[in-house]
This record gives structure tokens, C-alpha cells and sequence, in this order.
């Protein structure tokens, strides 16, 4: 079903039936996180990233300083580290390919019919984001290791809502 | 149920592997996209492993997961969401990595019987990493693992397989032995076997098979995400997760 008819199919639902799962004006479950300030715990962008680029417990490559940054500041903080990296992987053009990284932001185009992470549009959950990132991070002298052969999930994706194989 | 999934002894390996790349330089993706690679927050339910953007017809599809490595059949303690705990989609038009909108999920009680909001997209009273609040506008409530639907969008928040696929390239035993190959085989002329002895298995296998995690999935009309950003309908935008704990 287009999912516009089905939108508008729940929201008439809802209107005549004031179901919970629909608009919650009253706010009651959420009052005291409405008072609340929130601080950053983790993030992500580009799937790999910081698995790729920091380490943990070490001050200079710290996933933990990534994740409690946010990609305002990636620049800044690791433009450097990153063509280092990229430098010990062969990569051949570590600046450019840094700058292509960062800041750590998936980029989307809203008039893509299909995403593909391949061609930096998107992400989806069969877009194979090792074999990608190893193919734009590693360098061409060492393309041996562009692909972990692993080209598909464990079970398969749904075609529709909520898209991800249902848990084991 | 067991599994091969123990969170601890996939820490060590994933420690072992980040000290390999450290050493050297082949820092590819074996801790597992972003899997584990939060070591400060013992709260695996705000330990993000995936984010996926992608178009659906004239919508677009956001999904978050986090807690890596559940395990199937983990106690429903362990299997839900953090509610102290704010998961954001952060959309920025320009990529100066300022939001200009986010869309805000979070939840209240523990266990399957859980509840969920979600509000958004909205522009954010405090952008940034701290301090954020949760957004003014009504929010849309259901139940956990239960697809609801309300102010445009369609969300779905519980268990799902991981569906992150990926060769850890080998446990810590190994990674001293990886570590002379890839010197090896960084001095090796190209097709030298010293190189070829780093490989990937032909075979994989996909290391996270089997396990589970604990997905968001919003889906919103792209419209909608035109307008609140102020961009064209076939505008560019650049987006990431976060997840955020109440102070």
C-alpha cells in the first residue's frame, strides 16, 4: 500500500477512535523528560568511522572524545588523525579522502529513488558499508583488502516496514 | 538461549583488534561498524551500531540500533530501551555539522511493556551535543515492538536482528601475527602470497550472525523533511544519530 494512503488511513483511525498509539496531546508520559537537559552519550554518521579512525583509551585517538563530540567540531579535531590513518592504509589521497569523511554526516538526496552507500546518497540495510568503506579508505596498492567477502545478511531484509529481519 | 554472543569476550577481541590497527595502520571495520565502541557507557541501549538513511518511495526510512550483541532471548530487563535516555536523528542542510532539525524518540517504563514517543521533525531549542531538550511539539505514543503511526510518521522501536554483516577478520589471538603480515606485506610487491596471507576468508563468515540489537525505525514523508529543513523536494541533506542521557 503507498504509505501516504496508509499515513492517512491511521490518522483517520485515530481520529475516530482517539487510540493511545496516536496523537498524545496530554503529554502525561513524557512530562519529566520534557524538563529534562539531555548531554550526548554516543553518535554516528558514515557507518565504520570511528571503529576506523579512534581507538579506545588512548588520549590522541579516542572513541570516546568522538562520541562525545559532535561533527561541528570533527574537522577541527580530525582532519589530521584522519590522513595519518588513511597514510599507514595505502590510501591514495589521504586529504582528499579525509575530506570527503568529514564532518561525520551521512549525505541524502531527497530526489534518489534509490539510495545507495555506495555512491555516498544514503544508506540501506543491504548497502554492503564494509566492503565500501574499505574500498574508499584503503588504498589501491593493498585492494586485496577492499572486500570481507561477507556481501549479505545473515537472513533477509523486508521489502516493507520496519524493513529490518524480524530478532532471532 | 546460548549463543556465541557473550558482549564481554567481544570486547577483548574488539580492544585486541583496535591495539592491531593501532600498531598497524589496517584500521578496517573489525570492532563491527560502530558496535561496541562506546567503553565509557556500560548501558549497552545507548551504544548505537548502525544508522541507516535511505528513500522509500516518496518517504525517507531513519533506523538507529542500538545494544550490539543482545542476545536472543536475553531477559526483557535487558532487551529495551534507556529511559533516561533521548535517541535523536540530527538533519543538517549545509553539513557545517550543526543540526537545523532533529527527530526525537524516547521511552518510558522498563521491559516489553515499554512506551514510546517520538516527536519531530522539529528545530531544536539547544542544538549541539549538551544540553539538549525534548522538542515542544505533541508527541505520537505506542508500544514497544508495535508499529504506531501519527503527525506523519511511522515508527517501530524493539528487537530486530542485527543487520549489520561483516568478517571480523580474526580474534585476538591472531592479531600479533597480523600485525608482521600487514608490514609484510606493505613492503610486498602487489600479488606478493606475503600479502595475499592477510586476506579476508573467501567464505566470511559473517561474524554478527545471529545476534540481535534493539532498532528505531521512523519513516516520514520527504516532504516533510524538505520543509522543515527549508530545501528543494530534490534538495541534499546530511544527517547522523545520536543518543543522549538526561542529566
Amino acid at each position: 500500500m503507498n504509505m501516504t494512503i496508509r499515513f492517512a488511513a491511521a490518522a483517520a483511525l485515530c481520529s475516530s477512535l482517539t487510540m493511545t498509539a496516536c496523537n498524545d496531546k496530554s503529554k502525561s508520559s513524557t512530562d519529566s523528560m520534557e524538563d529534562a537537559t539531555f548531554d550526548q552519550v554516543d553518535r554516528m554518521g558514515l557507518p565504520t568511522i570511528n571503529t576506523v579512525f579512534n581507538h579506545p583509551n588512548t588520549a590522541s585517538f579516542s572513541k570516546t572524545k568522538f562520541n562525545l563530540t559532535g561533527p561541528e567540531t570533527d574537522v577541527a579535531n580530525y582532519m589530521e588523525q584522519f590522513k595519518t590513518v588513511l597514510g599507514a592504509v595505502a590510501n591514495d589521497d589521504p586529504a582528499a579522502t579525509a575530506k570527503a569523511l568529514l564532518p561525520d554526516e551521512l549525505p541524502n538526496k531527497l530526489g534518489s529513488a534509490v539510495s545507495d552507500f555506495s555512491k555516498l546518497d544514503g544508506r540501506k540495510p543491504e548497502d554492503d558499508a564494509v566492503d565500501v568503506a574499505l574500498s574508499v579508505v584503503v588504498g589501491s596498492k593493498l585492494a586485496f583488502l577492499h572486500s570481507d567477502n561477507v556481501n549479505a545478511n545473515d537472513v533477509p531484509f523486508q521489502a516493507e516496514f520496519p524493513y529490518l529481519a524480524n530478532p532471532h | 538461549m546460548k549463543t556465541a554472543f557473550h558482549p564481554a569476550r567481544f570486547r577483548r577481541s574488539a580492544m585486541a583488534l583496535g591495539l592491531a590497527f593501532l600498531a598497524f595502520g589496517f584500521t578496517g571495520t573489525a570492532s563491527a561498524a560502530d558496535h561496541k565502541d562506546s567503553p565509557d557507557s556500560d548501558e549497552g541501549n545507548l551504544d548505537i551500531t548502525d544508522w541507516y538513511v535511505f528513500s522509500h518511495g516518496d518517504n525517507m526510512v531513519f533506523i538507529t540500533n542500538v545494544s550490539p550483541f543482545l542476545t536472543p532471548g536475553a531477559a526483557t530487563t535487558e532487551a529495551a530501551f534507556n529511559p533516561n535516555g533521548l535517541y535523536q536523528f540530527k538533519l543538517d542542510k549545509e553539513r557545517d555539522g550543526v543540526e537545523e532539525a532533529v527527530i526525537q524518540v524516547g521511552f518510558t517504563g522498563s521491559g516489553t511493556s515499554q512506551k514510546v514517543w517520538a516527536r519531530g521533525p522539529g528545530v531544536p531549542e539547544v542544538k549541539g551535543v549538551n544540553g539538549n531538550k525534548v522538542l515542544k511539539s505533541n508527541a505520537i505514543t505506542g508500544d514497544f515492538n508495535t508499529a504506531f503511526s501519527g503527525n506523519g510518521l511511522k515508527v517501530f522501536a524493539g528487537p530486530r536482528d542485527d543487520s549489520f554483516f561483516i568478517h571480523l577478520l580474526g580474534d585476538s589471538s591472531v592479531h600479533s601475527v597480523l600485525n608482521a603480515a600487514y608490514a609484510a606485506a606493505l613492503k610486498a610487491p602487489v600479488g606478493d602470497p606475503k600479502e595475499q596471507s592477510l586476506a579476508f576468508s573467501k567464505s566470511g563468515p559473517d561474524d554478527v550472525k545471529g545476534a540481535n540489537v534493539l532498532s528505531i525505525v521512523v519513516e516520514l514523508p520527504k516532504s516533510m523533511i524538505a520543509s522543515t529543513l527549508g530545501i528543494a523536494a530534490d534538495g541534499t541533506f546530511f544527517s547522523w544519530a545520536t543518543t543522549s542521557k538526561k542529566k
